[in-house]
């Protein structure tokens, strides 16, 4: 059998039994709808067809099963039930495993199967059965029924054998021999052809008399020593399936309920291969090149400018259109997650509605496939662990259903796909504890780290704060697979919840996987591309800068950026590339996996989109490039892999003790702001401080009964004695200090005592002696127990609009 | 081989070469585009736009041990669904292909294991012919 065809039938049938999922869940909602069942009927059929035709008798029998089902629904000769639909989702999982070629065990089949009869409503039976009792069926000794087509004639042809060779050549091309048998002397064959009776035996070659036209109506049998009578037992489904009969019934029924006519409908959609779009979208590139030189040469004749400008239109659209066809609605990933979520909710006796929106934003194909297997394991997470089940939603005062909502919309180049639920949300404490415990993190940094970071901690490989492992979630994994899934996508996930009221995973993925930004640089008189997802910043230090940034520790370089201390990678160290001589010196400060140092170039040429070209196979093991890109020149710039060029600077960094101990020396100090209140000493970290200023107290004004600041010409709003006793500020003061933090969606400002020191510790954070609410933890400083504020948790309690407002700008 | 397959004649320093037409793509008469590739291993000669897609060029010296000669000119050959682009100094003839004579026994083991035997150009002078798959995987 020609594996195209094979292969054409089995994503047919997928596509088949993608509708044939949501219909069935459309029926589970709305109840009885005539047009479903008949829809879900010629689904099931034309998928049992198409197995018949190939052999594959496991599907068969299980689309079989289905469809007499469903024809009993039809004829309502049993009633719809949760059951039934359930048992049809069962097989229509059945078939999808056995399409994609995964096989199942003949238990499972069975079981399906079996499954599907115990719901027929008794003495009934499945369709053919009834045919079967009515009917004395005639058969072909091979299957034939399943090539049937609607549309396409049926012929009996019989001639000597000699011709054979002769009449099958006049058939192919005209037509399908379906089975072909010799008897009294005489070749049989069954050929299923678009002739029409009146032509077929004029174009086959052969006499009227040697083509009989089976008509469907009129049960015209081929001569009985071709057709062998049925075999007694009724019961048996495979004989059944060889009936002529079986083919005219079902082939009618299959019609007859849309009303809709033999002819064939009109393609408004054909497949294409994406290998052949692949190729279509490569040329198109070239086009774009090959019209870029042309504009340049062609400025100097008169004549051609006009041309060109045409040409120019005409490639632009080519281009776009190109892109357009790999380009597929997100809807059909969605979708399918209306029945995750509905068979996950009733495993774990939730109740969750899926609002989706934005179905129709379009990807590009590759990413669509790439997102299913992230989304399903954020889904799922919100169903185990976001939702609560009825009785503790009530509880919480929350409606007794579960909301889950999936949006896509597109935001400038790119995909933003949000799943948000609200149900009990994270607790960014107990992430913070857990990843304590794992070791993911050290308390001192932990201490420092925003609520939004700490939630970060759940895309960590392993982590799981679930107590018990379920067999929807809670093993840990899951999370980092959506983060790396992310990340080779070139895509970001970000996370934003608030107990209690609801968590929002966000997601942003580039439009498309082939064409990625970068910003071009030179080295050695050379481009080079830098993806812009390895990017952090741009710093150029002239001489006197460099000198003041730039060290020598154990012969390598290190350069101070803000307050941080990196390595500096130069280019043309690496590449073994001479540098052009500049005064300035150029840093692209590069990141992958946490890892950043500096990068070293002459030039920034420009931020460009880039079509990444793989290497050949000589080229592929090179570590320091991520592929090769064509510029608009037709010049060739490779693609710097930033994660490659730290291992082949890292290996060197091994070696050198000292450089390995300054990382060391640099990761381990903390900074932190010491203040007084009352007795007891506190420390915020710096990290989170962005200002200390001085204000009147008459500057302090009330909006809306809450007090501010005004800071840049903004309102800034400050926390009150009541918010956070232990910071209360001394009243007989008139000049009052406010800290100014960084607090994740806006500052916010609160009255310091007073302000002693701004430290830099080694000292390790204790989590728990002094751990309470809006207290991180506590270090000793010179003789002193200092306490670390953590200024999410501060606020929390008495501001959670705050929290809120996150949620907010998720949307 | 197909007595009716064209075979290309072309020259690498000292040595006169032949490969079946079925193998090659096109040939580039200078190196105009050829751009070393930093860090590449020995024998990659640099990487070429050929098209929109961006081939590997090895060179042919290097491949078989010689000297280095003056290669200016890249033919390009398909092998294992990849465009390769060779350097080499320059074509010298396409004919039909003659009948294939076999190796002197006394080459050298280095040369010999890359050639497939001998071929008789039109002007008389033996040309060897290349054995692709081993020559390709010298370059490590």
């Amino acid at each position: 059998m020609d594996d195209d065809i094979l292969q054409g039938f089995k994503e047919e049938s997928l596509e088949h039994l993608s509708t044939v999922e949501n219909d069935l869940l459309l029926l589970e909602e709305q109840g009885m709808n005539a047009e479903v069942i008949n829809r879900l009927f010629r689904s099931f059929h034309t998928v049992k067809g198409g197995a018949g035709f190939f052999q594959l008798d496991d599907i068969r029998q299980l689309a079989h099963e289905a469809e007499g089902l469903l024809d009993q629904l039809r004829a309502l000769t049993l009633d719809l039930t949760h059951e039934i639909v359930q048992v049809l989702l069962q097989a229509c999982d059945g078939l999808k495993c056995l399409l994609q070629d995964q096989s199942l065990s003949p238990e499972q089949i069975a079981a399906s199967v079996r499954a599907l009869s115990e719901c027929s409503s008794p003495g009934s039976g499945p369709i053919a059965a009834k045919q079967m009792a009515r009917t004395s069926g005639f058969h072909f000794s091979d299957s034939l029924y399943p090539a049937f087509n609607p549309g396409l004639h049926l012929y009996h042809l019989h001639f000597p054998p000699a011709e054979e060779a002769k009449v099958l050549k006049a058939l192919s091309g005209l037509g399908d021999v379906i089975t072909k048998e010799s008897a009294d002397g005489l070749l049989h064959v069954l050929f299923s052809s678009v002739l029409e009776p009146d032509l077929a035996s004029a174009c086959l070659g052969l006499e009227a008399d040697q083509v009989t036209h089976l008509s469907l109506k009129a049960d015209v049998a081929p001569p009985p020593s071709l057709l062998h009578k049925a075999s007694a037992a009724p019961s048996s489904v495979k004989a059944m399936d060889k009936t002529v009969h079986g083919l005219n019934k079902t082939a009618t029924s299959t019609a007859l309920p849309a009303n809709a006519s033999h002819a064939p409908a009109k393609q408004d959609n054909i497949r294409v291969p994406v290998k052949t779009l692949d190729i279509l979208m490569s040329l198109a590139g070239e086009l774009v090149l090959a019209r870029n030189q042309l504009i340049q040469v062609g400025a100097e004749f008169s004549g051609l400018r006009e041309i060109n400008q045409q040409i120019d239109l005409v490639t632009t659209k080519l281009q776009e259109s190109v892109m357009r066809t790999r380009m597929q609605p997100v809807g059909g990933v969605f979708n399918k997650f209306q029945r995750v979520v509905r068979d996950i909710s009733q495993q774990l006796g939730k109740e969750v509605e899926l609002v989706i929106s934005g179905s129709e934003v379009e990807i590009d194909k590759s990413v669509v496939e790439s997102i299913g297997d992230p989304l399903t394991h954020m889904i799922r997470n919100s169903l185990d662990h976001g939702v609560e089940t009825p009785e503790q939603r009530l509880s919480a005062g929350k409606p007794r259903q579960g909301r889950i909502q999936l949006r896509a919309l597109q935001e400038s180049g790119h995909i933003i796909i949000v799943i948000e639920d609200d149900g009990r949300g994270m607790d960014a404490e107990k992430i913070g504890a857990k990843a304590l415990e794992k070791g993911i993190v050290k308390a001192e940094k932990l201490a420092q780290m925003s609520s939004q970071e700490i939630l970060s901690f759940i895309f960590h490989p392993g982590f799981s704060t679930a107590e018990t492992v379920t067999s929807i979630s809670g093993r840990g994994v899951g999370m980092d697979v959506v983060l790396s899934t992310l990340k080779s996508l070139n895509g970001t996930v970000s996370v934003n919840s608030t107990l209690g009221q609801g968590s929002s995973i966000r997601m942003q993925l580039p439009l498309t996987l082939s064409i990625m930004p970068s910003l071009l640089i030179s080295c050695g008189r050379r481009p080079f591309a830098i993806p812009q997802a390895n990017l952090i910043r741009i710093v150029r230090f002239n001489s006197a800068q460099k000198a003041a940034s730039c060290r020598s520790v154990g012969g390598r370089q290190v350069v101070s950026v803000g307050t941080q201390l990196i390595s500096l990678v130069k280019l043309s160290d690496t590449l073994h590339l001479d540098i052009e001589a500049s005064e300035d010196c150029l840093m692209v400060i590069v990141s992958s996996d946490g890892k950043s140092y500096a990068l070293q170039v002459d030039q920034i040429l420009d931020a460009v989109e880039i079509v990444v070209k793989p290497f050949g196979r000589h080229l592929k093991k090179l570590a320091a490039y991520g592929g090769v890109t064509v510029l608009g020149d037709g010049q060739l710039a490779p693609i710097l892999n930033i994660p490659g060029i730290a291992d082949l600077q890292g290996l060197v960094f091994d070696d050198n003790q000292a450089s390995a101990k300054l990382e060391e020396s640099v990761k381990t100090r903390f900074s932190y702001l010491l203040l007084r209140a009352g007795d007891e000493i506190l420390a915020l970290p710096m990290r989170r401080v962005k200002r200390v200023l001085r204000r009147h107290r008459d500057d302090v004004k009330r909006i809306a009964g809450r007090p501010c600041i005004e800071y840049l010409g903004k309102p800034l709003p400050c926390l009150e004695a009541a918010d956070i006793p232990l910071l209360l500020p001394r009243t007989d003061s008139e000049q009052i200090n406010f800290i100014v933090l960084s607090h994740r969606v806006h500052d916010i400002a609160f009255a310091a005592w007073e302000i002693l020191d701004n430290i830099e510790t080694e000292a390790l954070l204790d989590p728990d002696v002094h751990r309470r609410p809006g207290i991180a933890g506590s270090f000793l400083h010179e003789g002193v127990i200092v306490q670390v504020l953590n200024p999410d948790t501060l606020t929390a309690a008495t501001h959670p609009e705050w929290q809120a407002s996150l949620l907010e700008i998720a949307k | 081989m197909n007595d009716t397959d064209a075979i290309v004649f072309f020259r690498s320093g000292e040595l006169l070469l032949a490969l079946p037409c079925t193998e090659t793509r096109e040939i580039r008469r200078q190196t105009t585009g050829l751009i070393p590739l930093p860090l590449s291993p020995e024998g990659v000669a640099g990487i070429l736009n050929l098209r929109g897609s961006v081939i590997t060029v090895l060179s042919l010296d290097f491949l078989l041990q010689q000297d280095r000669s003056h290669e200016s000119q890249i033919l390009i050959i398909r092998n294992e669904d990849e465009d390769i682009g060779l350097l080499i100094d320059e074509v010298l003839d396409i004919a039909a292909s003659p009948a294939m004579e076999a190796l002197p026994a006394h080459l050298p083991e280095k040369l010999k294991r890359h050639l497939q035997g001998l071929l008789r150009m039109p002007d008389g002078q033996l040309a060897c012919l290349l054995r692709c798959s081993s020559l390709l995987e010298t370059v490590k």
